[in-house]
């Protein structure tokens, strides 16, 4: 009974999958790439796995800052020169130059007047005789000791 | 084992289709047949078999050999998928359900439709055994699987299968001496 048990299991080996399956499935999974780069187990220990994956993700780091620099900078340039030759658009720039320039002599002008009226007194004027602190003017930028010695003067 | 086996498997792991082709025909019909005999029915263990082959293609690179065959790599997958199959779908194959045709050849002689039924009758009482029971009798006495690979396959020590193996042969005529006796 075991054996003819045994016989019985074994023959079930001449089940076989049909003939139309078997070419779809092998078709449908030979044609299916291979994603090496996922499914490949990572290699640390084996000596320069763990330094060159630190360096290779720096190097990509400082390579992916660079990249975005440059673009950034050469985006500046273009927006610069986009914005500003709009902005500058039917200004008449010549125009302003010589209002600026115009404006620029009548400040000179007015600086020139202000230093000339505000030339110093270095006299002190003393009537003899009367004698009173408030006809002494004093320039504001005596020394005090000149001050002393035209009192003195004065009371002589 | 497929003669060369490992030289295919690594020209595999490294992506050659061709080697994997080989490694297909060689173990098709047997995944197919441990499939179709724990699912019961012909679509289904088509289907499952198909995943079986696409997860090992996929994978192939986390195989290692270390004294095991491919074989039993690949019943684990499909025993993982089928397992997969009946906890995801939860689905209750009654025995007296099983496809009437699943097992039939493609012509139609007297002799093998005598054969198939008794096919139908064995594929029943397997049916009824417990799962990793299951499992044992169909990579050992239906496949003719190396104990060492079998207890990979089913995640057991060489020992327990013996005893696993020994029980469910045990179980499975006490099945078919009932089956007989009740007519």
């Amino acid at each position: 009974m075991a054996k003819d048990l045994l016989k019985e299991l074994q023959s079930l080996r001449e089940i076989t999958p049909r003939s139309e399956y078997i070419a779809q499935s092998r078709e449908h999974i030979l044609s299916t790439p291979k994603s090496f780069y996922v499914t490949q187990p990572k290699q640390f220990g084996n000596g320069r796995g763990i330094v060159w994956e630190s360096l290779s993700l720096s190097l990509s780091t400082i390579m992916s800052a660079a990249v975005v620099l440059i673009m950034l900078g050469g985006a500046t340039g273009i927006i610069r020169v986009i914005v500003f030759n709009n902005l500058t658009a039917g200004v008449d720039t010549e125009g302003i130059i010589a209002e600026a320039g115009a404006a620029s002599k009548d400040i000179d002008i007015q600086l020139n007047e202000a230093r000339y009226y505000n030339i110093p007194t270095t006299k002190t004027t003393a009537t003899p005789g009367v004698v009173s602190t408030n006809v002494i003017t004093v320039d504001n930028n005596s020394k005090s000791s000149d001050a002393d010695r035209a009192l003195k003067e004065a009371s002589k | 084992m497929l003669e060369d086996e490992q030289k295919l498997v690594k020209k595999a792991q490294n992506g050659e289709v061709k080697a994997f082709g080989s490694l297909y025909d060689h173990y098709l019909p047997k995944i197919y047949r441990f499939v179709l005999l724990k699912v019961s029915h012909r679509e289904e263990a088509e289907d499952l078999t198909h995943q079986a082959f696409l997860r090992a293609w996929e994978n192939i690179e986390q195989y290692d050999f270390r004294g095991y065959s491919f074989g039993s790599w690949l019943y684990r997958i499909a025993r993982n998928i089928t397992v997969d199959y009946y906890r995801g779908a939860r689905v209750e194959v009654s025995v007296e359900d099983i496809s009437e045709v699943y097992l039939s050849k493609d012509n139609s002689l007297e002799e093998d439709v005598e054969r198939s039924m008794e096919w139908q009758e064995l594929a029943k009482s397997i049916k009824k055994l417990k799962e990793i029971e299951q499992d044992v009798i169909i990579m050992r006495f239906v496949e003719d699987l190396p104990l060492k690979d079998t207890a990979k396959a089913v995640g057991k020590s060489e020992g327990a299968v013996k005893v696993i193996q020994h029980r469910a042969i045990k179980n499975l005529k006490k099945l078919i001496e009932d089956k007989e006796r009740n007519g």
